[in-house]
């Protein structure tokens, strides 16, 4: 069997590519879940729903759900995701800020988060904040969703454009403070730099993947103690996190379809299967029974005031996780929102980049 | 072999008709011509033509109204309305300097010429993060001399110089060494005659050296045109085509629409737009710039 990697940035333009001329290549490829419903809309994805025994086969139901277009289940999902405050103890300790409390019932709201941060930077921290994947949707929906701003899209399949509603510009007013010339979050540092800095000591408070904690403890390990908090919510508003990852796909061109299948189950439902990724991917998987060693394992085993690193991923992923919507416009969604997002935390009008966001979906939305 | 009859002169026979043997010979030329030029033109024009399986100018309708597609052309012309004439005028005094008697001559235009052999990608990510508004490079050199931090890529007033700036540090080498090679053309006597009749070096060159590499400054013009109107891969790394649209180039938006929206009929109606684009303000340098009679 012959295991090709690509840069996640390029994926979808490369199966693009490879599959929209009937390419019999790759057999199996990774489905990113927001991108399903596109994928099988233009006939990439075999149908799946024969292949597993029973409903579900035992993923986790944001996973499923991702993977499932108008009840057909069009892609085996692989793994799950969601995101945790790490913070840097050496900076905290610094500025004389208490550890943050791992208990979900005790999160921070995102006006406590600011003001330590900014306490952490005017202690000497380069930088109070940052996020993972910022200006990614992805990383954004869970502060929209919270202040029911909704995920984007709506209407029949998903298919209009909603992203101008006082929820939307609340949450974009918000972002756009974290990185304003007073603000605790650097400009102009792109999703791919932002774990690197952290991991460098420059930045107090991380919202980030919990692969990135995986990481820094079995390959990269760090000069500084790492704290782990749960995600922040907005005061007076649901918790919200976000979630979704990867599913695996079979090519409906491909030259033997049946082994394809049988390779893609094998992986997503066994755990010797999910073993094989799950050394090179430290992402929760999608499989239920394997989420149990997952969150049993370093470093998710290690926890602090009575909950652990495990129960909290667990916890998320049952509780607050979102999923982004389910379009085949979402690609067109992602990339317009993203240069949107980046506007906005370049300083330009919340009001006015969203409306002619709204406006540039819509159009494109139309021409699908 | 046929007999020869003393002071006849036989013509040699050929089984093939004459014109066979060219014909072999421009076959690899012209099928690579035809493969990697003709037919994809004509198969781009098709497609442009194509909406939901039938023929029709429902692509080139939808361009029309589309005001994104109308501001990429806007920041596109206004982008390469500064950046060409500045790079040749760059790379002129470039070549200027350099076809002097200097010491180490040879490495100063290597140095120039280097950017040239650096992938465009990596000298991308390079600037990029010598960009960068809290931490880069520039900033920090602009603080040593006192003057405050800029937001460089981040901000839309900025973006489209600073990649203009990255843009030319890779182009005005390779333009350069053209017009060394026309300056180093301009025959010694003339200039010498010129001295002597007491032209100065300025004289020298406005009089005498710039109206004779007229012709590769015209080169210049018109490939660093269309090179910079296909100009792609700082914004795709570095900007996205933000911030506000601000580096929004053609091509990026010929990208976005063929490999994100997948939307391969609108990409090759805006491909068909940009080439008759081109074509036009080449057209009109070539006769800004043809040979007076």
């Amino acid at each position: 069997m012959e295991y090709e990697s690509v840069p996640f940035g390029e994926l979808n333009q490369v199966i693009q590519s490879r599959l929209e001329n009937g390419g019999d290549s790759p057999d199996v490829y990774i489905a990113d879940q927001p991108r399903v419903a596109a994928l099988a809309n233009q006939g990439f994805l075999l149908d799946l729903s024969d292949a597993v025994d029973g409903p579900g086969a035992g993923w986790v139901d944001t996973a499923l759900t991702a993977s499932t277009v108008d009840g057909a289940l069009m892609a085996l999902p692989l793994n799950t995701s969601t995101q945790i405050l790490y913070y840097n103890k050496s900076l905290l300790d610094q500025a004389g800020i208490p550890y943050p409390s791992t208990s979900p019932d005790e999160r921070m709201t995102w006006a406590e988060l600011k003001e330590l941060a900014m306490q952490a930077q005017d202690a000497g921290a380069t930088y109070g904040f940052q996020f993972d994947q910022v200006s990614r949707f992805y990383q954004l929906q869970p502060l929209i969703e919270s202040l029911d701003g909704g995920s984007g899209l709506t209407g029949d399949g998903n298919l209009e454009a909603a992203v101008n509603n006082d929820g939307w510009v609340e949450a974009m007013e918000f972002y756009a403070s974290l990185f304003a010339d007073d603000g605790i979050a650097p400009r102009g540092m792109p999703p791919g730099e932002t774990s690197g800095a952290f991991a460098n000591g420059d930045i107090a408070f991380y919202l980030g993947g919990t692969h990135w904690g995986g990481i820094w403890e079995l390959f990269a390990p760090l000069d500084f103690e790492l704290g782990l908090a749960p995600h922040p919510y907005f005061e007076g508003h649901p918790a919200v996190t976000p979630t979704g990852a990867l599913s695996l796909g079979v090519n409906p061109n491909s030259n033997n379809p049946e082994a394809a299948t049988a390779f893609a189950e094998w992986v997503t439902t066994s755990e010797t299967g999910g073993r094989v990724f799950l050394t090179v991917d430290v992402a929760p998987p999608a499989l239920i029974d394997a989420m149990a060693t997952f969150v049993t394992s370093p470093p998710w085993d290690g926890g602090e005031g009575g909950t652990t690193a495990g129960q909290l991923v667990e916890h998320e992923l049952a509780n607050t996780a979102v999923v982004r919507p389910r379009s085949i416009g979402y690609i067109v969604f992602e990339e317009i929102m993203t240069r949107a997002f980046e506007d906005i935390r370049n300083g330009q009008d919340v009001v006015a980049t969203l409306n002619a966001a709204q406006s540039e979906l819509s159009e494109a939305l139309a021409n699908l | 072999m046929t007999h020869r009859s003393p002071g006849v002169v036989h013509k040699r026979q050929s089984r093939w008709p004459a014109g066979a043997g060219a014909v072999l010979f421009l076959a690899p030329a012209l099928s690579m011509l035809l493969l990697t030029r003709l037919i994809p033109t004509v198969d781009t024009l098709a497609d442009s033509l194509r909406d939901d399986g039938a023929w029709s100018l429902a692509n080139y309708a939808r361009l029309a109204t589309s005001q994104g597609f109308r501001d990429s052309v806007i920041t596109t012309v206004v982008f390469n309305a500064i950046i060409n004439p500045a790079q040749v005028l760059i790379s002129y005094l470039f070549a200027v300097a350099l076809a002097q008697r200097l010491p180490a001559v040879g490495l100063w235009r290597t140095l120039i010429f280097l950017p040239m052999a650096v992938p465009p990608t990596v000298s991308t990510i390079v600037w990029g993060v010598w960009f960068r508004p809290a931490d880069g490079l520039i900033n920090s050199l602009l603080a040593i001399v006192g003057l405050p931090d800029q937001p460089f890529l981040t901000s839309a007033d900025q973006a489209p110089f600073v990649i203009m700036v990255i843009a030319s540090w890779i182009g005005v080498g390779y333009w350069m060494t053209f017009l060394v090679a026309g300056i180093k053309n301009v025959p010694a006597e003339i200039l010498e005659v010129a001295a002597i009749d007491g032209a100065g070096w300025l004289r020298r060159l406005t009089a005498i050296v710039t109206p004779m590499v007229r012709r590769q400054l015209g080169f210049v013009l018109v490939a660093a045109t269309v090179a910079n109107f296909l100009l792609f891969v700082p914004v795709q790394i570095l900007t996205r085509g933000g911030p506000a649209g601000s580096t929004d180039l053609v091509m990026y938006e010929i990208y976005t629409q063929a490999f994100i929206f997948n939307n391969r009929g609108l990409a090759a109606a805006e491909i068909a737009i940009l080439v008759v684009l081109v074509a036009v303000i080449v057209g009109i340098q070539f006769r800004l710039l043809g040979d007076r009679r």
